[in-house]
């Protein structure tokens, strides 16, 4: 309940970003650099000497987005074909399977890179190839889930009373996989928060002037001699986001009475 | 357990195809023709047919595909577009780095994970199981170069036993190579360490009550008799398992904490590489990393033959 208050508070944040900021997100102050922490500034200004509470609450937006983005487009494609194959198994199967399996050798920030480096850098690029790179999960999960269902009595039934089997997938099938769906959702809007944060480490996540919790915490980086603690807010900021997905994801676990999986960290 | 072998080989060489496959299909993925974008802005309609003329690409792509893949089984890994040098001499340059970080990361992740899962699931629910179950949230939640930043302010910057930035190479001092490695390869591993010490958690704290556990006891084996003989080599498997996963993690990690420390690895290389669109390098890259973690997966299966005959024979 906690993490889902959080979630609530930070969609919130970002809806009325506009009127809660304390200075302009993109405002310098050239005499104000890395100024500590104050009562004008909250959290200190950053190397430009901009207001990083601001700057903060501009990116909750981005940040918050940014995964939805990318668990969608996992879900648009791993979903289907996810269903398609566990239903109909044979040679799609094994070849989505092993389609999946290769994407899985990929280290996730790697594939994302060479989508940006061949899309151009964008939030948006960015985000279909980590998309792109969680559709196999959603796939697999699917696909399972899919193979345990399609035994059940009632998909017989349905069998027997001649439904086609584009129905049985749609009225008998998807209903019970969304269980399963929702939880590995939360689990990719957790990893989602942290592969923008990385992307935008080397600056080939979301573009500036735009701000996300990444892009702080990269600016943050250049004067960690000057001021550490600049560091530490966006970053608790991003760890309590991931907690909060984390968080949510276990409630929706318990409380449908699925036994605890492998989350796929 | 030779057949089982065979089997497992047999699996992992098609993957490894469709891997080269994938690798060589982002070409055409790049938005309008590919050889306009590599021949850059302003380039003259000779200069892009010498290019197309260059890179094969007015021939069938799976004629294409064969040229490429028949340079890449040989070790010829084409030229960067940016550096101007042949890649395999980029990435040889440059993989110490990134082998020591994903190394000592990958030691550090089993023998810490390891441990702390053990004695975790030994006592599930005792305080040092509260304790560390709250920590390895933390670090699975945590971003990984946000610990690392973390760990240069408390380690560098305040208590100054490391060096921020840099790597000595470990041919030119083994004592160097470590101090400058240590920092880095243990903010690599946290996320792992959280990751093996939650799973060995949850499977020793399930063998530790089965009959054979309980047997051992009442024969009055010693303590730490059990824990290796019975309890240890019941986890193995699942151990194996998810320490095997860690290495694309790991490799993953390594790529941002390389940047972050400045230290001169494959991360540099591969984020030049995107900002210049310069394929080979991405290309061979991703291709290189996937078969790493493909022949672990490989060898970890092979490995779960070794320590359990069931799957051997099933």
């Amino acid at each position: 309940m906690v993490a889902l208050g959080l979630l609530a508070l930070l969609l919130l944040v970002a809806l009325v970003a506009d009127w809660i900021m304390p200075h302009d997100p993109n405002a310098q102050d050239l005499l104000g650099q890395n100024a500590p922490p104050s009562a004008t500034h909250p959290l200190g200004t950053d190397d430009l000497g901009r207001d990083i509470l601001s700057r903060l609450i501009d990116g909750t937006g981005v940040t918050l987005l940014a995964p939805f983005i990318a668990v969608g487009v996992g879900v648009l494609i791993g979903l289907p074909v996810g269903m398609l194959a566990g239903y109909f198994r044979g040679i799609f199967d094994w070849l989505s399977t092993r389609v999946a399996d290769a994407l899985f050798a990929v280290p996730g920030i790697l594939l994302a890179m060479a989508i940006v480096a061949i899309r151009g850098p964008s939030t948006v690029n960015v985000m279909i190839g980590v998309g792109v790179l969680f559709a196999p999960r959603v796939f697999r999960v699917i696909r399972a889930e899919v193979l345990a269902i399609r035994q059940a009595t009632f998909v017989d039934a349905a069998r027997t009373i001649g439904a086609s089997p584009m129905r049985i997938l749609r009225n008998n099938i998807l209903p019970n996989t969304a269980g399963t769906l929702i939880v590995q959702c939360t689990v990719l809007l957790g990893m989602g928060v942290l592969i923008e944060a990385a992307l935008s480490f080397f600056g080939i996540g979301v573009q500036p002037p735009q701000a996300s919790w990444g892009v702080v915490l990269r600016r943050s980086f250049d004067s960690l001699t000057e001021a550490p603690m600049q560091s530490i807010y966006p970053g608790i900021a991003i760890t309590l986001l991931v907690l909060a997905f984390m968080y949510v994801g276990d409630g929706i676990r318990e409380s449908i009475g699925k036994e605890h999986r492998e989350a796929g960290w | 357990m030779l057949r089982y072998t065979i089997d497992k080989l047999l699996t992992a060489f098609p993957l490894l195809v469709l891997v080269a496959l994938g690798t060589f299909g982002l070409v055409f993925l790049m938005p309008g023709d590919a050889a306009v974008t590599i021949a850059g802005e302003g380039a003259s309609a000779a200069q892009i047919q010498t290019v197309r003329q260059d890179l094969g690409l007015d021939q069938p792509v799976l004629v294409q595909f064969w040229d490429w893949f028949q340079g890449v089984l040989v070790g010829d890994f084409g030229t960067s577009y940016s550096y101007n040098a042949s890649v395999s001499y980029l990435i040889t340059q440059r993989i110490e780095v990134t082998v020591s970080l994903v190394v000592v990361g990958l030691l550090f992740a089993s023998v810490a994970g390891t441990v702390i899962g053990l004695f975790a699931g030994l006592n599930p629910g005792g305080p040092f199981d509260r304790v560390t179950t709250l920590l390895v949230t933390l670090g699975l939640a945590a971003p990984t170069y946000w610990i690392a930043i973390v760990f240069i302010i408390v380690f560098s910057l305040q208590l100054g036993w490391f060096d921020a930035t840099g790597y000595v190479s470990i041919t030119e001092s083994p004592g160097g190579w470590l101090h400058s490695i240590l920092l880095p390869a243990a903010a690599v591993s946290v996320t792992s360490i959280a990751d093996v010490s939650r799973q060995v958690r949850a499977t020793a704290s399930g063998v530790k009550d089965l009959d054979f556990v309980r047997t051992g006891r009442a024969l009055g084996i010693p303590r730490s008799g059990i824990l290796v003989r019975h309890i240890g080599r019941n986890s193995g498997v699942a151990t194996i398992t998810i320490i095997g996963l860690q290495v694309e993690r790991l490799i993953g990690a390594a790529v941002v904490i390389e940047m972050l420390f400045a230290m001169p690895g494959f991360g540099t290389l591969l984020v030049n590489a995107v900002l210049n669109q310069d394929l080979p390098v991405i290309q061979i890259s991703v291709l290189l990393i996937a078969s790493v973690v493909i022949l672990t997966n490989l060898a970890v299966d092979i490995s779960y033959g070794l320590i359990n005959p069931k799957i051997r024979t099933g």
